[in-house]
């Protein structure tokens, strides 16, 4: 790809998924678009051909840095996520959830991952990333990565399996 | 705990022996087929979620979209000038130093300059190049009519100009816009040469040698905002319509939590196109119209401050703003803001795109020709004294104002000028709504930015200005920004004092 169709690439292919990602760190939406505006200008001053074969990784870890600035800067008042351990809760968010379409729970139950395997989840599954590319944006080791995404995946079915109808089953 | 290697494997992550291990112990365990299943049902329909819907507004992708473009054209731009620049450069110099030992007698006024330490910026001859080849006379001959009425809905200079847009007078003599290369000098001077509203005529006479105008010289050493200059070392000033549109935004948010922004982070030209004014729109196809008034400087009554409001209509290239001061009518000008706009920005102000409607201001502080000058003058401006003088032509304006710009799907730059005449300033008050708002505005950036010219201006008359000029404020925006002039104001007061206590001397002394 040229340089000139990089950046124009760059934010139709990850606009949407960057600010997702962005706002599961940030808790906002506000924060989370001006973190990926933020991500995208920094994109724009660097060496985009150089850049190209890692551009995915390279974005979602500035993104990372941003969000997480702006996170800095305000307080936060949403509910935390699960810690580590945390088994289904009796009035669970995904109840309210059970009427809609399974994509729409499915994401209600992602939301209640501690919040690394969230981040894990969001860029495996939005991002496509691959463990290694995933190593560079958490700065984790890439056995970790597999680790915490094995968890989040056995929570999720966990959580999904519990709450679920017998209509179907994982 | 299950397998992790499940997830590995379902995720295409598990290579090699390692692979082939798993693959033989999930020929023979049920438990781990069936766990492998139920990840890859897991997999697939996390794989296959809706995208997110958020995203952002249409105009926010576009005004996204061209700042990123900008910025990677200056950074490829800066590339290549490392890249090929450099050498080159050096080797030029290298010739024109050895060519110089040969023929070369440098002239007093050079030797004045080299003696006080700067570069000369042109010879003796080059400045008094004949009168007939100056810009002044190009001004008072623009190709085009320019139809200029007076606003009659105030007493003071506010007009509104319709210019048509200068093409240039034959293909022989037209240049095509430099696109892709640093139009930072070479570029500039083939644009004016190929733009051609006044040396057009000079070009038509074969084998004459062009002088050069002292406003390329002026090009060359380009000024940036916030420092006074000398309109007889230098009066063209240069300035980008690209303005990061969020900067009002953040300072607000700052001064609203109580924190006064550091004074380096204020950009007055971001404050004061964060406001709409009242423009009036371009009559016909025009691509450009401008809204120029002048009155008296709030925090200087014997300075001028001229408001320079450009209303670009669809789409431009390669839009290059640049206003002359007639230095028979202003001794000394003051482009407000800009100060950051230095040398890192210098490549990306020429290129800028008009992708959509596009209003912008730009505030001037001038002083006029026979009054005194400043008491303090600033370092810079000391230092360009020992430049030669020039008598200039005077064509009773104040300013022209010259956008170079190229329609799309144009190879060739056009021009349009726009004259403002100089006329006797009445007192502020009978200037219109906009101006003494967007005064109140720079005189706020000032303040914050510690500027010493807003020393002279209580914040309790920045506040006054605003308030008498909120006008019909349809979004609140005006009454808002009084209500922040209020609180920065106490801000600023509380913050000395708390500066005081912080000083180790007085903390020791004063608090027991």
């Amino acid at each position: 790809m040229t340089a000139e169709k990089i950046i124009p690439f760059a934010i139709e292919r990850f606009e949407r998924v960057l600010i997702s990602y962005a706002k599961e760190i940030t808790g906002d939406i506000e924060s989370a678009r001006d973190a990926v505006q933020e991500t995208f200008l920094r994109l724009s001053r660097q060496d985009l051909v150089a850049l190209e074969p890692r551009l995915a990784p390279w974005l979602f870890c500035v993104c990372r840095n941003c969000a997480l600035d702006h996170r800095r800067k305000v307080v936060r008042f949403s509910s935390e996520p699960l810690d580590e351990n945390h088994e289904a809760a009796e009035d669970s968010p995904a109840k309210n959830l059970m009427a809609v379409e399974d994509a729409l729970r499915l994401r209600g139950l992602v939301s209640q991952l501690p919040e690394r395997q969230r981040e894990l989840v969001n860029l495996k599954f939005e991002g496509d990333l691959s463990y290694k590319e995933m190593s560079e944006v958490m700065k984790m080791s890439v056995s970790h990565v597999g680790v915490q995404l094995h968890e989040a995946l056995q929570t999720l079915r966990r959580l999904w399996n519990t709450e679920q109808k017998p209509v179907s089953t994982l | 705990m299950s397998d992790t290697r499940t997830t590995d494997y379902a995720l295409g992550e598990l290579i090699g022996g390692a692979r082939d291990e798993f693959e033989r112990e999930l020929a023979v365990s049920d438990d781990l087929q069936v766990d492998l299943t139920d990840t890859i049902k897991m997999v697939s329909t996390l794989g296959h979620l809706p995208p997110s819907t958020e995203c952002f507004d249409a105009k926010v992708r576009i005004d996204l979209l061209r700042a990123c473009e900008e910025n990677q054209a200056a950074f490829r731009r800066k590339k290549t000038l490392i890249r090929w620049g450099l050498p080159l450069g050096l080797a030029a110099a290298a010739s024109v130093a050895f060519l110089s030992t040969l023929v070369y007698r440098p002239s007093v006024a050079e030797l004045v300059m080299v003696q006080n330490g700067e570069a000369p910026i042109a010879s003796l001859e080059e400045l008094q190049a004949p009168d007939a080849s100056s810009a002044t006379n190009a001004i008072t001959e623009p190709a085009g009519d320019l139809k200029t009425h007076v606003d009659p809905s105030t007493d003071t200079l506010a007009k509104n100009t319709t210019p048509q847009d200068i093409p240039p007078r034959s293909k022989s003599k037209s240049v095509e816009c430099p696109i892709e290369h640093d139009l930072t000098e070479q570029g500039l001077l083939t644009d004016e040469i190929g733009s051609a509203s006044g040396l057009a005529s000079q070009l038509e006479k074969p084998g004459q040698t062009i002088p050069l105008k002292e406003n390329q010289k002026d090009i060359r050493n380009a000024t940036f905002g916030g420092r006074l200059v000398d309109t007889k070392v230098q009066r063209a000033s240069e300035y980008s319509l690209d303005v990061d549109p969020s900067g009002y935004a953040r300072i607000r948010a700052q001064i609203l939590e109580s924190e006064l922004p550091p004074p380096d982070s204020i950009h007055i030209e971001e404050l004061i196109n964060a406001f709409t004014y009242n423009y009036a729109e371009q009559a016909g196809k025009a691509a450009f119209s401008t809204n120029i008034e002048s009155g008296l400087a709030p925090w200087n009554e014997d300075h001028l401050l001229i408001r320079v409001g450009i209303r670009a209509q669809a789409f431009a290239e390669n839009v290059k703003v640049e206003v002359q001061f007639n230095p028979a009518q202003v001794a000394y000008f003051r482009l407000i803001g800009y100060e950051n706009q230095r040398d890192s920005e210098k490549s990306i102000r020429f290129t800028t795109k008009v992708a959509s409607p596009l209003e912008h201001t730009a505030l001037y502080e001038v002083i006029p020709a026979g009054k005194s000058q400043p008491k303090s003058a600033p370092k810079d401006f000391q230092r360009t004294q020992a430049v030669v003088e020039y008598q200039p032509v005077d064509t009773g304006d104040l300013l022209t104002l010259k956008i170079h710009h190229r329609p799309p799907e144009s190879k060739r730059c056009q021009l349009a000028v726009f004259r403002f005449e100089n006329g006797s300033a009445k007192s502020f008050d009978k200037n219109s709504v906009d101006f003494r708002f967007v005064a109140a505005v720079a005189a706020f950036g000032m303040k914050l930015r510690h500027s010493p010219d807003s020393a002279n201006i209580a914040w309790t008359k920045i506040e006054q200005i605003a308030l008498g000029s909120i006008g019909s404020d349809s979004d609140g925006q005006r009454a808002d920004f009084a209500k922040l002039i209020a609180k920065a104001s106490r801000m600023e007061g509380r913050g000395i004092s708390k500066n005081l206590f912080k000083t180790p001397f007085l903390a020791i002394h004063l608090i027991p």
